[in-house]
């Protein structure tokens, strides 16, 4: 060959090499791992819009139950559900066995700004309000398409659940001082960071949330119990009126969300606590193989039964002696705990309620329909309607004790009785932290013959700060409205 | 100016007496003709080359004319033209001796105008790595090398000149023979390297300046010679055990279970018991606490009595020792052969290598087969091509290495009570066997095992070893061509192409057997990825010779393309329970696929000029555009200049002893555009909002996982640097000393927001500015140099301090700054200014720790109460900083008649704090899980008979005992006796005989021996000096044969 040729050649095929890497759009690429904004806009466009707005409101769902949010990886983190077991370990009726994760809510002394507790719950809530916001600025107001009102109604839920839990975590009870302060509240206009608003602020927008969601789920049938409907829109607003004391309020609410539900039968009840199927449940999670989050989850450390925290390493979970003998003999409740003698395998008053079955696929119950007869029932016995409060707690009551009567039932004994059948039934649901809050109980692990651990024999009042959380320090750093006197004490 | 006119004279005079003819042959050493030498007279345009006998005819101006003879890789010699010999023998250049890679090209060393350090193949070859990057460590100054995990083909991190920045990478740019280099860096084999060098300013590397800011390492691969054939082959085998001993913890059954009555008995007081009760229960519960395990044959309630003494008449029946079941030397083998020659013509190396580098943790190690081919041609005088191909295969069994999780070996053995045995025993200390006749493992498990272990039950990572299998292997091909034109005389254009295919495949098995999937059915994991890297480089270079000014010019267009996909499956429920495949398990867990890309593309320029050899001036300049920023933000410039002088060539410059004198100094700048996720993966988009689509029930859930900010670009490092050279007493001695100030600005930042806004809950923007400063200083100097004896020193040392100049608001707290970690980081302190909770001894009256608890004032008292110390007001600086005053390396080497040759090598650093978790972990003083081993410290702990003890009381109640404070601080000096190699080089009467022509044997020892603060403790684990439970580095003791023939 030539050399003219050798150079022809050469050229030729640095040229053809050189234009093909400076093609215009060579610097524009696209996602495809994650996907962009833009992406979804384009499907939305594209599609049907309200798949992506249902498509961030599973993404709500996810978050409910979700391990590792914001990045941290701890074992007992793993939403509402490491929160209900985080707040029902700080205080009366239930016992770890031994000192492992959730030790140190159990030992009472988690609440500090500066440990991961406060700090996940608050980010969880938060991440929770700020998807909320998103989707409820998406979706006006005025919107006619009965999917898209169904999914802002959805969203106004959430954001409200969320503040109702914050409102109860960060501050004493609404009805202790409802003007004091509660947390920073946003909506869907706001993106600049706030101060604590008052209590009273933070009510009135979760009531108009959640009576606004009832109006756009009105109608709405949902495809499963990881939605919300209407039955939980009113579920929370029965629960946020009787945290008012709005009680007249809460009955209708707590009525209107229970309705449509059934109780569940004893087989039910003693089966763990683990089917979304349940008749009973409201609101829940549906954990699969796919979405478990296996040993930093729910039943991990719960379950006695389970090889997980509590079942394998012998982390057990158990219940205050003190409730467990104010079960009545007959109540069928009491099976779901092993006696004041142990078992073969299981410590004295070990529970037995929550079993999985499976490998950690257990499903999560946020809202069950018990709770609004309790709600109902409770609400009634504080306005004085007391024949509305005994048909509530008879309804359930009668159906977990064959021998149950609320005769002779009156005042306080009834309240009394209301509230120990709350306890019995929602032990290990995460209710009995704002419960004993509310009913201005202290926790006393000191009575004799207590089986509380050795070391977490502890006796507060009511009103101790051990029980209003610190607001992360986080938040202090990063929120310029907030100054260190907005501190809990 | 009265140069220039010099110059126009000279030209003058070339023109006007041309009558002088010289010729003659060149040729190499062994009198073979070298064709195509230059021959030019000096300072003209006036040249001929050889032809292919080396002969060349040309004419000069006069008889005086100087004459200079070049041919490349040897030394161009400049002789009067009446002197000009008939035959004139070139000695060749020893290249890596002079010459030193530099970015799109090379230089020799006294042109340097910018901060360059090399570690050449020589060097290289002592250690018995299979990282080429562990022979960086002590070796250049201003580099920091954390080997991170000692297992066997695991990641280097390497530090440049201080820390580059937050949210972004801090990790150099690899370039491996002339192109970035993005494949796996333990598939490149040690043997193939001819030398490594690192840019680290400015003036070096601002032709890199869009990947620059973390300096660039250059790996440059071996080349053939025109030497003719020659075949080296390499081989040694070598032993590797544990480097370092364990932390100090309890090995005694005995005294293990003593601590633990204490601490149990101290948690019965301390929640209302009486003493007598207390220290009943303790001895009555002591056995069942721990799980049922009793290593002696006595009953369980007598085994510590009840005054806390251990029971006098108790024989042990059994005690295991993890470390030696989980442990052992392994043995090593290496061979390496490369045949490599050439002529004129064509030259060429191939090599194959093979490493079994097995660790000493049973079951893992790492090995690889590698081969390289590079290849040059030189078809006609005006074009070269040439092309590199390289592939190899590697295969890593790796441990677990995850933190405090159960299954990884480090944090067990160190961990786990002395009184847990491996194996199983029957009640009489008796060995229980399966029905294959091998030990039966103890998985403490009541079922399955011996007891209700409390510490890692349904665990034993001995047997999982064995069962699990974590599998990584990587498939490397790296090739590129290039063709070089030379044209008009000066002007030569290479284009170069590249293509880095990395592939991935990995095995992440637990046993459905035990373990971690023991209840899961197993777990099987399989991922699986490729990564494919192309660049195109077109570089036009002219150089021009002008009498006593030289130029080079360089302009170039260069793209790079970078695309990664990947697809992950896991299963659980399998059914042959050692078939690590999907088709053996049946429940999908989770599967994803997904795909990232990353393109740049830039024009460079550069000029060099170069006066006498005396003054140097070099300025590149270059643009760059990132796919990761937004369309109108994409494009940085970036550009650097320096200059240096070598004072020794001035004619006042009249020192006899002194060899070379040379100043230097640059200044440029340099980009990041590698914006990384919190979890340390990198952002491809960082201008839109970015969603992660999961499952949720079957349906899809979309949640945010990045806040777009389109105005986010490049940070941008401005560095200035100054030095000097200096060789004296015959160049026997020398020095070189350098200054560098590097301030990076816009850096790459997680800016926070409030948190109440949700997360994401930060937004990457270009905030904040840093500034680090230092010194480094090389020294090398032959203290004995004559005919039968060398001996050489050489040590270097780097000092470099850091501080945060400027810092979003945002990002401010109330009191100007943030907490990061233990670090505080404010305005006018280093990054990693140590800020923390202060530890006030021990109280003498209770035996609880304390600390220091300040007011508004700033006046403080003690307090045991670790929940009323808060941030704002008790977190204090300590004055401490995880940077090192000085760090470095040093060795020595003795050679005689080059027969006999010993070489030692060591690095160390001084100050530095760092934070030992694990020792923090170990002095839990029996608040930790119930069966943790404590470290030996704690068993002086605090007892009434005890009050002036550091260490706080036992007990299980007392949780914050080991909270963090400073008190877990640790000094990160070290001194580490890196490598020291004996070699012996047969004598040449005996080598030719056998018809090599060289054969030698060695032996080699790395890491032979590391001295810290504390026995266990590591600094080197990380940058920062946290401790943490992965693999200690190996010890490798060699003995090898090198014969070349």
């Amino acid at each position: 060959m030539k050399s003219t040729n050798y150079i022809k050649l050469v050229f030729g095929f640095v040229f053809a090499a050189s234009l093909w890497s400076c093609a215009d759009d060579f610097l524009d690429t696209t996602p495809k791992d994650l996907v962009s904004i833009d992406q979804i806009e384009r499907t939305a466009e594209v599609g049907d819009f309200t798949e992506i707005t249902n498509a961030n409101l599973t993404g709500m769902s996810a978050i409910m139950f979700d391990f590792g949010l914001g990045g941290n990886t701890s074992h007992d983190f793993f939403g509402q559900k490491s929160i209900d077991l985080s707040t029902d370990l700080t205080g009366q009726d239930h016992i770890q066995f031994q000192h492992h994760w959730f030790g140190f809510d159990y030992l009472m002394e988690n609440r500090n700004s500066n440990y991961r507790r406060t700090n996940r719950n608050w980010n969880f809530y938060y991440t929770l309000i700020k998807s909320a916001n998103e989707l409820i600025k998406s979706i006006p107001a005025d919107v006619s398409g009965a999917e898209l009102r169904a999914h802002r109604g959805q969203a106004l839920t959430y954001r409200a659940y969320a503040y109702h839990y914050l409102a109860r975590i960060y501050q004493k009870t609404y009805l202790d001082n409802p003007s004091a302060p509660g947390v920073p509240l946003y909506n869907e206009d706001t993106s600049e960071a706030s101060g604590r608003a008052p209590l009273t602020e933070v009510y009135a927008q979760i009531v108009s949330d959640l009576e606004a969601a009832v109006g756009y789920l009105d109608g709405y049938t949902r495809e499963n119990k990881t939605q919300i409907d209407q039955s939980v829109a009113y579920a929370w607003l029965a629960s946020a009126k009787l945290e008012m004391g709005d009680y007249a309020g809460a009955v209708s609410a707590a009525k209107a969300a229970r309705a449509g539900y059934s109780l569940m039968n004893e087989a039910q009840w003693l089966s763990g606590f683990n089917d979304i199927s349940n008749p009973e449940w409201m609101w829940a999670s549906d954990v699969d193989a796919e979405t478990t989050t296996l040993y930093a989850s729910f039943f991990s450390h719960m379950a006695n039964t389970s090889p997980g925290y509590a079942g394998l390493l012998g982390i057990y979970k158990n219940i205050d002696r003190s409730l467990y003998d104010m079960i009545s003999d007959t109540d069928y409740r009491k099976k779901a705990f092993v006696g004041a003698s142990g078992s073969a395998s299981f410590p004295p008053y070990a529970n037995l309620k929550f079993q999985d079955p499976t490998f950690f696929e257990a499903d999560y119950v946020y809202l069950r329909a018990s709770e609004m007869y309790l709600i109902e029932a409770e609400a009634a016995a504080k306005m004085g309607d007391e024949a509305t409060a005994k048909a509530a707690l008879t309804a359930l009551a009668g159906a977990r004790d064959s021998e149950f009567s609320a005769d002779g039932l009156s005042g306080a004994s009834l309240l009394a009785a209301i509230q120990t059948h709350r306890r019995i039934e929602l032990w290990g649901e995460g209710r009995s932290f704002f419960d004993f809050k509310r009913w201005g109980w202290g926790v006393d692990r000191t009575y004799a013959g207590n089986n509380h651990r050795q070391d977490a024999r502890f006796k507060f009042e009511a009103g101790d700060k051990i029980f209003t959380y610190q607001i992360p320090d986080k938040e202090f750093e990063t929120n310029s409205a907030l100054q260190p006197s907005d501190q809990n004490p | 100016m009265k140069q220039i006119q010099l110059l126009f004279f000279m030209l003058l005079a070339a023109v006007g007496f041309s009558q002088y003819t010289v010729s003659g042959t060149v040729a190499d050493a062994n009198g073979n003709g070298l064709m195509s030498a230059t021959v030019r007279e000096n300072g003209t345009s006036n040249g001929t080359l050889t032809d292919i006998d080396g002969s060349y005819s040309l004419e000069v101006s006069s008889a005086d004319a100087p004459v200079t003879i070049s041919y490349i890789g040897y030394t161009t010699q400049t002789i009067t033209a009446s002197s000009v010999p008939s035959v004139v023998t070139m000695t060749e250049d020893n290249v890596l001796q002079d010459v030193v890679v530099v970015a799109y090209g090379t230089q020799k060393k006294e042109e340097l105008t910018g901060s360059v350090s090399e570690v050449r193949e020589e060097v290289i070859e002592n250690y018995t790595s299979s990282s080429i990057l562990k022979s960086l460590d002590g070796a250049i100054s201003g580099v920091q090398v954390s080997p991170g995990s000692g297992q066997p083909g695991s990641g280097v991190s390497v530090n440049i000149r201080g820390i580059g920045s937050i949210d972004a990478s801090s990790s150099p740019l690899y370039v491996v023979d002339g192109v970035p280099y993005s494949g796996y860096i333990n598939a490149i084999n040690p043997n193939d390297i001819a030398s490594i060098s690192v840019l680290k300013d400015a003036a070096a590397n601002a032709l890199y300046g869009h990947r620059g800011a973390n300096g660039v390492v250059m790996i440059t691969t071996k080349k053939g010679s025109q030497k003719g054939l020659q075949v080296s082959l390499n081989t040694r085998m070598g032993f590797s055990s544990r480097g370092i001993k364990d932390y100090d913890v309890v090995t005694d059954p005995k005294d293990f279970y003593e601590y633990r009555w204490e601490a149990l008995r101290n948690g019965f007081v301390d929640s209302g018991m009486s003493m007598d009760e207390a220290n009943a229960t303790a001895s009555a519960q002591l056995v069942e606490n721990l799980g049922g395990y009793n290593n002696y044959d006595v009953p369980n309630d007598q085994l510590v009595l009840t005054d806390g003494t251990f029971n006098p008449s108790a024989n042990l029946i059994y005690n295991d020792d993890w470390n030696s079941a989980m442990f052992d030397t392994a043995f090593r083998p290496e061979s390496n052969l490369a045949i490599s020659g050439g002529d004129e013509k064509a030259k060429y190396y191939f090599s194959l290598g093979y490493i079994d580098d097995k660790a000493y943790y049973i079951e893992s190690g790492f090995d690889r087969l590698s081969s390289r081919l590079n290849a040059d041609f030189t078809p006609a005088d005006w074009i070269k091509v040439g092309a590199s191909l390289s592939y190899s295969n590697t295969t890593q069994n790796n441990p677990d290495q995850t933190g405090t999780a159960y299954s990884n070996p480090f944090q067990w053995v160190r961990n786990i009570g002395p009184i847990y045995p491996v194996y199983f025993y029957d009640a009489n200390g008796n060995p229980v066997m399966n029905a294959d006749g091998s030990r039966k493992y103890d998985i403490g498990t009541l079922a399955e095992g011996m007891g209700a272990r409390p510490y890692g039950d349904f665990q034993n990572p001995v047997a999982t070893s064995y069962l699990d299998i974590k599998e990584n292997r990587n498939d490397n091909l790296f090739g590129q061509l290039y063709s070089t034109i030379s044209f008009l005389n000066d002007f030569d254009f290479t284009y170069r192409y590249s293509n880095d295919f990395y592939d991935r495949n990995v095995t992440d098995f637990d046993t459905p057997l035990l373990g971690d999937a023991g209840n899961a059915g197993g777990y099987y994991g399989i991922y699986s990825s490729r990564n494919h890297a192309q660049t195109h480089q077109q570089l036009l270079n002219y150089v021009k010779d002008l009498g006593d000014h030289s130029f080079e010019l360089l302009a170039g267009h260069e793209s790079y393309d970078e695309n990664y996909r990947y697809l992950d499956g896991d299963k659980t429920k399998g059914l042959i329970v050692d078939l690590p495949s999907l088709n053996n398990a049946v429940q999908v867990s989770s599967l994803s696929s997904g795909e990232t890309d990353y393109r740049v593309e830039g024009w460079l320029s550069r000029l060099n000029y170069n006066f006498d050899d005396r003054y140097y001036l070099s300025g590149s300049l270059r643009r760059d555009a990132s796919s990761v920023f937004a369309p109108n933000k994409r494009w940085g410039t970036f550009w650097g200049v320096g200059g240096s002088w070598r004072v020794s060539k001035e004619d006042f410059f009249d020192v006899p002893f002194v060899n070379e004198f040379k100043l230097k100094a640059g200044y440029g700048t340099q980009g990041n555009d590698q914006i990384l996720f919190p979890g340390g993966s990198r952002v491809y988009q960082t201008y839109t909002d970015l969603y992660r689509v999961s499952n949720n029930a079957g349906a899809i859930a979309l949640n945010q996982e990045w806040r777009a900010n389109p105005d986010l670009t490049w940070e941008t490092s401005k560095t200035f640097n100054i030095g000097a050279d200096l060789i004296v007493w015959d160049d026997r001695v020398n020095i070189s000393g350098e200054y560098f100030i590097k301030e990076t600005e816009d850096l790459l930042y997680h800016r926070p927001l409030p948190f109440s806004l949700g997360n994401p809950s930060f937004v990457a923007s270009n905030i904040g500015d840093m500034e680090n400063k230092g010194f480094e200083i090389e020294l090398g100097a032959d203290l004995i140099k004559n005919q039968n004896i060398v001996w050489d020193v050489r040590a270097s040392g780097s000092h470099y301090k850091n501080t945060v100049t400027r810092i979003a608001d945002e990002a401010k707290d109330d009191n100007g700054g943030y907490f990061n970690g233990r670090f505080r980081v404010e305005e006018g302190r280093s990054l990693y200014a140590i800020n923390m909770y202060q530890y006030a001894g021990v109280d003498p009256e209770t035996g609880n720790p304390q600390w220091w608890n300040y007011d508004e004032n700033g006046e403080r008292t003690k307090t045991s109460e670790y929940e009323e110390l808060t941030s704002t007001e008790d977190r204090q600086y300590t004055g401490d900083d995880a940077i090192p005053d000085f760090f470095g390396g040093f060795g020595t080497g003795l050679n005689w008649q080059n027969k006999l040759s010993l070489t030692a090598d060591f690095t160390y650093q001084l100050g530095g704090m760092g934070l030992d978790g694990i020792y923090q972990g170990l002095m839990h003083n029996g608040t930790g899980n119930r069966g943790q081993n404590i470290h030996k410290d704690a068993l002086n702990a605090w007892s009434e008979g005890n009050t002036s003890s550091s260490t706080p009381r036992l007990s299980t109640a007392n949780q914050n005992v080991n909270s963090t404070s400073d008190y877990w601080l640790i000094d990160m000096s070290y001194f580490n006796v890196r490598n020291i190699t004996a070699r012996y080089t047969l004598p040449t009467d005996i080598t030719e005989r056998i018809k090599l022509s060289n054969a030698s044997v060695f032996v080699t020892g790395d890491n032979l021996a590391l001295f810290t603060k504390r026995q266990g403790y590591d600094p080197r684990t990380s940058l920062t000096g946290s401790s943490s439970n992965i693999s200690t580095p190996m010890r490798t003791v060699a003995v090898g044969l090198n014969v070349n023939f």
